[in-house]
């Protein structure tokens, strides 16, 4: 059976940007571990479809049309965003100019 | 303040009074808010006094219009309210005040129904007991000493101790039926896709509905007809009117009903299936016909829980990052301290622990062995209700495998937590609407709950059912009136 | 021998009028942080909605790109974290693009090459990021902008044939209409990847990827840099041990390594739940494909046989707008004196003015009148300039204009007769140098007509008199 160790554990914080400390990482390789467990049962079910259900809606083919609507002015966009309503941007700490798309 | 107790009565009753203006809103809200000083339950995170009342105050000038109007009503706290601090009951969101209404509170808003508050809840909608909240937890009115299920505990709790009217509630994976059970109040989570999704702080995005939480099968129709309905917000509402309260006293003895194999196993409290028992009994004798059935899958409905409700839950909550709304950490020295800090602060250790869970399942190779086949097992569950349905008009069998228990008693166990929600996770994985109805009391005067599943946009069958049940059983309700009683 | 293999990945951004998940406006503003919705700002409680209109885009583009089309098609959430990045994920195509396995072609040194296409798939642009000294700051404008994403499979050869190709991608996404493809201004962004390996081996070498390159030209540029980086090392004995994301410098001609690739990204796609199925029917997709519009190489071979020169050809097709311009009007006035003055003092004054074709003064009637004109030659080609410019600056009729600029042409035989006859007259020299053989003299003698005309003698009628009179 599949299982895994500290080094995954701290892997999985690193992608969920979660910070673990030693105890933490320790607490949560048994308690992933214990979970793997109960996921692995889906491996022994014998597949009868291809069909994913992704959401139990029998919904298909929504749009709108290229209308423009609902735009919030500057002011609003920043307090929604929990910033002085008198600035123009969202200032996050510097982000070397890298990208990731 | 002279004590009143409007509040123990159902919409149609203080509708009757209302429009006869033997009472006020405004008599309303204040025996509402008289009731929560009086209440220890920890129901509520916030409260909405000034503007209820100021409210109730404009509506005495107004004609009664409808049913819902006037009525005191209560909102989980995952639900956004216009200007109505909305926290998910996280120290992520504590100070989130958002800019719009959730589409059903607009509905709700519309009707002239008066928000008293938010209620308390498990942190995130994660939990089944109420006590993962960052606000503390919340008792169960039945018993202080017991959780009243989650997570729409608040919702719950606060219907069952008649401090509101009704409330609303959502539901991933049983968070409007299991606490409805354990506090004996009457809770629906409709068919996914019935009530639109706008405004319900996502959890688990293909599992996640709002739903009404009433005293009566009776008050659930009303408010369900209030708050349903397509929504050009969300995509994944359907189109579907119905007047749920037509289907109310209904004949039921043509009904074909299922029971399945599973849900009245081994794993279930003993006292709590000879009550379901009981009623089946009495169905059939009623001429309904009642089947045990095998429905295949049920039993992987935790490991689908955890891969689906969790990968989407990890996915969901990505966006509480410190940049935009929400807790941001005080002190970092780059952008990737300023995430950690404030993602490690800002959940608490359920939703952690969730959040691990659904990145761990989305991650590396897990996606294709796990999640794909998920979605593949999940299709195959579902059509295992649709070929029942084929047969069946509605599927029963309890709620919950037990009953209110012991606050503190689920402990830290990663796996123990979702337990609680074996026989209500199938019904989101397939989308389906059901309903717990309270049925009786266990020797401990404990509500137990009956669990109605019926198909797609079926939410009428339900109703039939649950309205003849409630009239047969005719139980005392009200925990407030329990000693009375016992003593 | 070692050789390349190139495979280009390309953003574009779609010109539709809202966002693709929002009802926010798609357009370029000076006020940061103006077009949003709270659906772009990932806003808890809200859910993405799809415009119809990016749909069909990125349909145009998938049948023009000969690609087969996913008719059954879902969205797909890409996590990761990244400030630009509102919801914590981006709603992409993963499983679903709605367009794989087409082609381009493109002509390497005259011969057709079909460039193959993996993929093409809808997804939606990140805030834009202004890296300041102390922060970043962020514009959510962007956030939620339409984007296809169009991944060459790794078949490109030679660094001219990844500039061929970015170039032929570009001319056929704006004969679509669907995208100003600019690179300078972002709505197009090319990132190009290059490994070596011994020819006649199916292995290929690792990969060096060079992010966002500023131009087409240095596509090329920056290819050719790191195909020699990555041949030098391999000649002398070394080796590439992981892929790495590199830079290009425009300034030293370089690449710059910016991070090696950690054991590839872990963007746990899954299948985005809020978002229901999308189904093309056969129908909808045999319509768009009726409605593509002509296409840059079946124009060309049209110009080719009109008789344009390969410049010309260059220049119309170069600009949409130009091109769209010239294919209406070719067919109502003289197409070669058309594209003439359109690739010469037309597309000048365009430039100068930084207009485009449909903001002139000068009606398009005026113009066609104007080439007709010309066509018959009535003006000398100075004239010509001097009228156009005129009618260019400041529009009105080509008949008022040329009475303003006293271009009026005397194109009355007999005033012109007798003109000339005093002209001969006068000049005894010339007439003999003229009967000696000798050309200069004959264009003395219209210099003296023009003269006396004030250069509005009909130059052609006038040197069809002249010579007649020479010769009695």
């Amino acid at each position: 059976m599949k299982s895994l160790d500290k080094e995954h554990v701290k892997h999985v914080a690193k992608l969920a940007r979660l910070r673990l400390d030693e105890n933490e990482v320790s607490k949560y390789e048994i308690a992933l571990n214990q979970i793997l467990e109960e996921i692995e049962k889906i491996e022994n079910v014998e597949l009868t479809t291809n069909v994913e259900l992704i959401a139990p809606t029998e919904n298909h083919d929504l749009y709108f049309h290229d209308t423009v609507k609902n735009e919030l002015k500057r002011n609003i966009v920043l307090k929604a965003c929990g910033v002085d309503e008198t600035h123009e941007y969202i200032e996050v700490p510097k982000v070397i100019a890298d990208e990731e798309n | 303040m002279k004590k009143t107790n409007y509040l123990e009565k159902s919409f149609k009753e203080l509708n009757e009074l209302l429009k006869n203006k033997v009472i006020t809103p405004t008599d309303l809200v204040e025996e509402a808010f008289a009731r929560i000083e009086e209440s220890d339950l920890n129901a509520f995170i916030t409260l909405d006094k000034e503007n209820a009342l100021k409210e109730a105050k404009e509506l005495e000038n107004m004609e009664v219009d409808n049913v819902l109007f006037g009525l005191p009503i209560a909102i989980k706290d995952n639900i956004t309210t216009k200007d109505l601090r909305t926290t998910c009951a996280s120290h992520m969101l504590e100070n989130f005040m958002p800019i719009y209404d959730a589409t059903a509170v607009e509905k709700l808003k519309a009707k002239h129904m008066i928000i008293i508050g938010k209620t308390n809840m498990d942190e995130f909608a994660m939990g089944s007991t109420g006590e993962t909240s960052y606000f503390g937890n919340i008792l169960n009115p039945w018993n202080k000493k017991l959780v009243p299920g989650g997570s729409s505990s608040g919702s719950a709790a606060s219907v069952s101790a008649r401090i509101v009217t009704s409330a609303l509630g959502s539901d991933t994976g049983g968070s409007i039926r299991q606490p409805a059970s354990f506090c004996g109040i009457v809770g629906l989570k409709p068919t996914y896709g019935r009530v639109s999704r706008h405004g319900l702080i996502a959890f688990g995005s293909s599992l996640d509905q709002i739903g009404p939480m009433t005293k009566t099968v009776e008050d659930n129709a009303i408010l369900l007809n209030a708050i349903s309905g397509v929504d050009e917000n969300d995509y994944t509402s359907k189109d579907v009117t119905d007047d749920f309260t037509t289907y109310l006293g209904k004949d039921i003895k043509d009904l074909k009903i299922a029971v399945p194999t599973y849900f009245m196993s081994e794993q279930v409290n003993e006292t709590v299936r000879e009550k379901v028992l009981e009623v089946i009994h009495h169905l059939m004798k009623q001429g309904c016909v009642v089947e045990e059935v095998n429905i295949p899958y049920l039993e992987y409905a935790i490991p689908l829980y955890q891969i689906i409700g969790l990968g989407e839950a990890s996915s969901n909550l990505a966006r509480y990052d410190g940049v935009k709304y929400g807790y941001k950490a005080p002190n970092y020295d780059s952008l990737e301290d300023m995430y950690e800090k404030t993602r490690s602060a800002g959940f608490g250790e359920e939703v952690k622990r969730r959040i691990m869970i659904g990145t761990f399942m989305l991650s590396g190779e897990n996606a294709n062995q796990y999640y794909h086949k998920a979605l593949k097992v999940r299709e195959m569950l579902t059509d295992g209700f649709r070929k029942t349905f084929e047969k069946y008009d509605l599927i029963i069998g309890p709620t919950n495998t037990n009953v209110a228990y012991p606050l503190g008693q689920k402990g830290d166990d990663a796996l123990k937590s979702f337990y609680d929600d074996i026989l209500t996770i199938p019904v989101n994985m397939a989308g389906l609407p059901a309903m717990s109805l309270p049925i009786g009391f266990t020797e401990e005067h404990l509500p137990i709950g009956l669990h109605i599943i019926a198909s797609y946009f079926n939410e009428g069958k339900i109703y039939t059912l649950a309205s003849y049940l409630e009239k047969y059983l005719n139980l005392s309700l009200d925990p407030n009136k329990k000693e009375e009683e016992t003593c | 021998m070692l050789v390349p293999t190139i495979g280009i990945e390309v953003h574009v951004e779609l010109k539709s009028k809202a966002k693709v998940y929002s009802t926010a406006k798609n357009e370029f503003s000076y006020e940061p942080n103006t077009n949003v919705t709270l659906i772009d700002l990932g806003y808890p409680g809200t859910l993405p909605k799809l415009n119809r209109e990016v749909v069909n885009m990125a349909l145009k583009a998938a049948l023009a790109l000969n690609c087969e089309i996913s008719k059954d098609m879902h969205f797909d959430r890409k996590n990761y974290f990244y400030p630009d990045l509102p919801k914590g994920y981006q709603i992409t195509q993963s499983m679903t693009p709605i367009g794989h396995d087409g082609y381009l072609e493109i002509e390497v040194n005259g011969k057709k090459k079909q460039i193959g296409i993996e993929r093409i798939h809808i997804e939606e642009d990140t805030c834009k990021s202004i890296h300041g000294e102390t922060g970043t700051l962020l514009n959510f404008n962007r956030a939620g902008v339409p984007l296809v994403e169009i991944v060459s499979k790794p078949v490109i050869e030679t660094p001219e044939e990844a500039v061929l190709y970015l170039e032929k991608l570009r001319e056929t996404l704006l004969y679509l209409g669907i995208s100003d493809v600019k690179i300078e201004e972002g709505s197009m962004r090319c990132d190009a990847n290059i490994s070596l390996h011994e020819e006649n081996t199916d292995t290929f070498g690792t990969k060096c990827e060079i992010k966002n390159i500023g131009s087409i030209h240095n596509v090329g540029v920056s290819l050719h840099y790191e195909e020699n980086r990555q041949r030098e090392i391999l000649e002398n004995g070394g080796q590439i041990l992981h892929e790495e994301t590199r830079r290009f410098d425009d300034k030293t001609g370089k690449t710059i390594l910016m991070r090696t690739k950690e054991t590839g990204n872990d963007y746990r796609y899954f299948p985005e739940p809020d978002l229901p199925m999308i189904h093309l029917t056969l129908e909808e997709i045999e319509n768009t494909k009726k409605q593509l519009p002509i296409m840059p190489d079946v124009l060309r071979e049209n110009y080719r046989k009109l008789g344009l020169n390969e410049n010309q050809i260059k220049t119309i097709i170069a600009a949409r707008d130009l091109c769209e311009f010239y294919e209406q009007e070719r067919k109502l006035c003289d197409a070669n004196v058309l594209a003439n003055y359109l690739t010469g003092d037309i597309l000048s004054f365009l430039n100068r003015e930084k207009i485009n074709i449909n903001e002139l003064k000068m009606d398009v009637k005026e113009l066609e009148e104007f080439v007709n004109r010309m066509a018959k030659k009535e003006f000398s080609s100075k004239q010509g300039k001097e009228l156009l410019n005129e009618l260019l600056e400041n529009g009105g009729k080509v008949e008022e204009v040329i009475k303003k600029l006293g271009l009026a042409q005397i194109s009355d035989t007999s005033v012109l007769e007798e003109m000339i006859i005093k002209i001969v007259n006068n000049h005894p020299d010339s007439v003999k140098d003229y009967k000696e053989g000798k050309d200069r003299a004959i264009k003395f003698l219209m210099g003296q007509v023009m003269k006396e005309t004030k250069g509005q003698a009909n130059p052609s009628l006038a040197m069809e008199i002249l010579k007649a009179e020479l010769s009695k």
